[in-house]
């Protein structure tokens, strides 16, 4: 029975990621029309001496310390905040609204809002006395608005899964806190926040993985630039291996790279959360 | 192009077709483009009348980048032969003439560039067109070279955010990742 699933497994994962490895070691680049030639690890020591390859590190690296953080934060807080008020379902709905939308769609979107002369978000701040800004002119405003459009992307998903946790809290033990003296913030902060740390956990790994694999976004509104100020690791590879070179040794390598590192930091951040559960017990 | 940044709108921040829309809306006095673009600007009502308004002229220092497109065969085509004929019929005078004339595509023969229904719709085409040509500097067609334009791009775009110094040393930095992509 588990027979047709095993091929398809075998034949969808592990031979094209087989053989990813096994071109690592190889130069070949699919424009010269040459057979693959076996350099050993070449490919992965051009990495470190590859300057646009640092750089996607780099803005890699950018916006997980600053879009993940943001993300998770405004997700807790947009899920406490919006818990039991008002029009909660209305809300619920349209915060769903930019994890929902394509990525493509929310790329054209996002890159017509940055638009120098025609672009809303400079009309208002020319209205409110302000100078244009070229978000996607400089190295810093570009770098900002990929952050901003992941954070806007993204931060529904952490609401989403928090908001469903606190759904699943149960109340009697939020009530026990209350009766023992606990008022608004001490019972978050030391009865639901801790019953809700493995689902914070779950979603911090997720959205690493995920902020590690950007792609769509640069892609659609920054193509990386401008220069390579915000090319994302992932974005890199594919100029290697489809957009600038098909150069498939190499971009078997980064991808291997990038594998790894992904590997090490979810390890990483498991075996934290596990010690943090010996030490509690 | 450091002096010329100040008279572009958003010059690093521009893609390709943001740069088209800034001149077919009026914006900006020039701009380096392959004809074809000359088909749409026409129909931009901010260039009208479009044969007052735009000109044509040899790019700055008359050396500008040739492009072109090819024709081929796909040795597995059911219909070689067909092929064959749309390719001769498109690289003839009088297709060369249809497409400059409806599609603004740059004619690839002599012949059609002195054709007095061409002289007559384009009477600058002659003089700026051939001497394009004559001065133009070639894309090598050479696997490697969109990897080296992308090198190129990237370095030219950090001495334009001032990131990297405007120097020799910087493009002989250039010089040595080109020579390390063609030795790959």
């Amino acid at each position: 029975m588990i027979l047709p699933l095993l091929i398809v497994f075998i034949g969808l994962t592990l031979y094209p990621f087989g053989y990813m490895i096994f071109m690592s070691f190889f130069r070949y680049s699919l424009a010269s029309w040459e057979k693959p030639e076996f350099v050993g690890i070449d490919n992965y020591r051009e990495v470190f001496r590859d300057r646009t390859a640092r750089s996607s590190v780099d803005f890699t690296l950018l916006l997980l310390v600053t879009a993940v953080p943001l993300e998770i934060l405004l997700g807790i807080g947009i899920a406490f905040l919006f818990r039991d008020s008002l029009g909660e379902k209305v809300f619920r709905s349209v915060l769903l609204i930019p994890m929902m939308v394509p990525a493509v769609v929310a790329g054209i979107a996002w890159k017509m809002l940055y638009n120098f002369e025609f672009g809303p978000i400079n009309y208002f701040l020319t209205l409110l006395g302000g100078e244009k800004i070229s978000w996607l002119g400089t190295q810093f405003f570009s770098r900002l608005g990929v952050i901003l459009i992941d954070v806007w992307q993204w931060t529904p998903f952490v609401f989403l899964v928090i908001y469903a946790g606190l759904q699943s809290i149960p109340r009697d033990v939020v009530e026990a806190s209350l009766v023992d003296g606990a008022r608004g913030f001490t019972a978050l902060r030391y009865v639901e926040l801790p019953l809700l740390r493995p689902l914070i956990w779950v979603v911090l790994i997720i959205r690493v993985i995920d902020a590690l694999k950007l792609f769509d976004i640069v892609y659609m509104v920054t193509f990386g630039g401008p220069g390579s100020a915000t090319h994302s690791y992932s974005f890199y590879i594919y100029k290697v291996g489809v957009s600038f070179g098909w150069d498939i040794g190499y971009a078997s390598a980064l991808s291997i790279l990038l594998l790894i590192a992904i590997t090490i930091l979810t390890n990483l951040l498991f075996r934290f959360l596990r010690f943090r559960e010996t030490l509690e017990l | 192009m450091l002096d010329l940044m100040q008279y572009a709108p958003d010059p690093l921040g521009s893609d390709y077709g943001e740069t088209l829309e800034a001149f077919s809306k009026g914006m900006v006095a020039m701009v380096p483009q392959w004809t074809a673009c000359l088909a749409s600007w026409k129909e931009s009502p901010q260039l009208q009348p479009f044969e007052e308004k735009v000109g044509v002229a040899l790019m700055p220092g008359g050396v500008p980048v040739s492009g072109g497109w090819g024709l081929g065969i796909n040795a597995s085509s059911k219909n070689k032969e067909w092929a064959f004929r749309f390719i001769q019929y498109a690289t003839s005078k009088e297709g060369d003439t249809i497409q400059w004339l409806k599609y603004r595509i740059g004619p690839t023969r002599q012949s059609v560039v002195v054709d007095p229904q061409v002289v007559t719709d384009s009477p600058w085409l002659q003089e700026v067109y051939v001497a394009s040509l004559n001065g133009a500097s070639h894309r090598p067609r050479i696997p490697e070279e969109p990897k080296l334009e992308d090198v190129f791009v990237g370095v030219l775009s950090e001495i334009l955010l001032g990131q990297q110094p405007n120097t020799v040393e910087t493009l002989n930095a250039v010089a040595e990742e080109w020579e390390r992509a063609l030795r790959k």
